[in-house]
C-alpha cells in the first residue's frame, strides 16, 4: 500500500500511544473533576467551611504548587530534549522532574502531620464530638483529594523511572512525552486544589 | 512534514518519535504561571469568600489553560483530542450546574 495514496482522516495521525495517554487523562478528570465539583458545591452550601480551610498552611501549599509548577517546565524540557535524541539532557530533566516529586511529597508529609497533631484525620472524631460534622466532612474532602492526588504523584514518578530506563537503552524516546503528559495532569488538578483548600478560607 | 509507517494492523501511522507541535517559548510559559500563582494569593485576601472563590478558580482555569495549552501541546492536537477533553469538561460542568440549586438555593429555601 502507497502511504501517498492513503486517504485518512488526520485524526487517525495521532500516534497511539499519545492518543491513549488524552484518553487515560479525560478519565482522571471526571474522577478529580467530580470530587472538585462536589467539593465546590459543598463550600457554597456551607461557608463555616472557611474556618475549617483556615487551618492548612498557604506558604506550603504554596511552596508545592511552584515545586509542581517548576516539575511541569523541567519535564517539558525533557520532552524537548527527546526529539533530538539527547540522552543526557533527558536524563538529566527527568532526574529534576523526579525529584521535585520527592520535594512535593516530603511538603506533604510535613502538612499532613501538622493537621493530624491538630486532630484533623480523614474522620476528625474530635470535631464530630463536638458536634461540627460539616467541619468534619472539609476534611474528609481534603485527605481525599489531595490524598489521592500524592497517589498520582507517586505514579508519575515511577512512570518517569521506567521511561528513564528505556531512554539509556536509546529505546521508545517517546515515552518521555507520554510520562509527561501524565505529569501535565496531576500538575493541573494541584492547580484546582490549592487554590480551593488552601487560599479560599 | 510526518513520516508515517504503517502497522502491522495496516493503519497508517505517524512514527512515534514524530513531532508536528509547535514549541512556544517554555520559560516565558512558566514565569507566567508563576505571576498568575502570585496573583491568586493576592485573590485570597477578598473578605468575600464567594468572590475570592469565584475569583481565584477563574485563575486556575487561566493557569491550567496554560498547562494544558502550550506544556501539553493541545494547541497543537487535531480535533479528536479537543472533542475528548471537550466531552468530559461538557459533563462536568452539566454536573455542577444540575446539583447548584439543589445543594445551594433550594435547602436554604426550605430552611426558612
Amino acid at each position: 500500500m502507497s502511504q501517498t495514496t492513503v486517504s485518512v482522516p488526520a485524526a487517525r495521525y495521532i500516534p497511539q500511544g499519545r492518543l491513549g495517554i488524552w484518553i487515560l487523562i479525560a478519565g482522571e478528570l471526571i474522577i478529580f473533576g467530580g470530587l472538585i465539583a462536589c467539593y465546590l458545591l459543598y463550600r457554597l452550601r456551607f461557608p463555616e467551611w472557611g474556618a475549617q480551610a483556615a487551618h492548612t498552611s498557604t506558604l506550603l501549599g504554596a511552596i508545592n504548587t511552584l515545586v509542581l509548577l517548576t516539575s511541569s517546565y523541567t519535564i517539558v524540557r525533557a520532552h524537548s530534549a527527546s526529539l533530538e535524541r539527547e540522552k543526557t539532557k533527558i536524563i538529566k530533566w527527568m532526574i529534576a522532574t523526579i525529584s521535585l516529586g520527592f520535594v512535593f511529597l516530603a511538603i506533604k508529609t510535613i502538612e499532613y502531620s501538622n493537621e493530624i497533631s491538630h486532630g484533623f484525620t480523614l474522620t476528625s472524631p474530635s470535631l464530630v464530638k463536638a458536634g461540627d460534622s460539616v467541619g468534619a466532612n472539609f476534611w474528609s474532602f481534603y485527605y481525599f483529594m489531595t490524598g489521592l492526588h500524592a497517589t498520582h504523584v507517586i505514579v508519575g514518578m515511577i512512570i518517569m523511572t521506567a521511561a528513564i530506563f528505556q531512554v539509556k537503552k536509546e529505546k521508545n524516546f517517546h515515552r518521555v512525552e507520554l510520562a509527561g503528559l501524565y505529569w501535565h495532569m496531576v500538575d493541573i488538578i494541584w492547580i484546582f486544589l490549592f487554590p480551593l483548600l488552601y487560599i479560599a478560607k | 512534514m510526518n513520516n508515517y509507517r504503517e502497522s502491522h494492523e495496516g493503519v497508517i501511522q505517524p512514527e512515534p518519535e514524530t513531532d508536528y507541535h509547535g514549541h512556544p517559548n517554555y520559560t516565558k510559559v512558566f514565569f507566567a504561571l508563576i505571576g498568575l500563582l502570585a496573583f491568586s494569593l493576592v485573590l485570597g485576601f477578598f473578605t468575600s469568600p464567594m468572590i475570592a472563590v469565584s475569583l481565584i478558580f477563574f485563575v486556575a482555569i487561566i493557569k491550567a489553560g496554560f498547562v494544558v495549552g502550550n506544556f501539553m501541546h493541545l494547541k497543537f492536537e487535531p480535533i479528536l483530542i479537543w472533542i475528548v477533553i471537550g466531552v468530559v469538561i461538557f459533563i462536568l460542568a452539566t454536573f455542577f450546574l444540575c446539583l447548584l440549586p439543589d445543594v445551594t438555593f433550594v435547602e436554604r429555601i426550605l430552611a426558612k
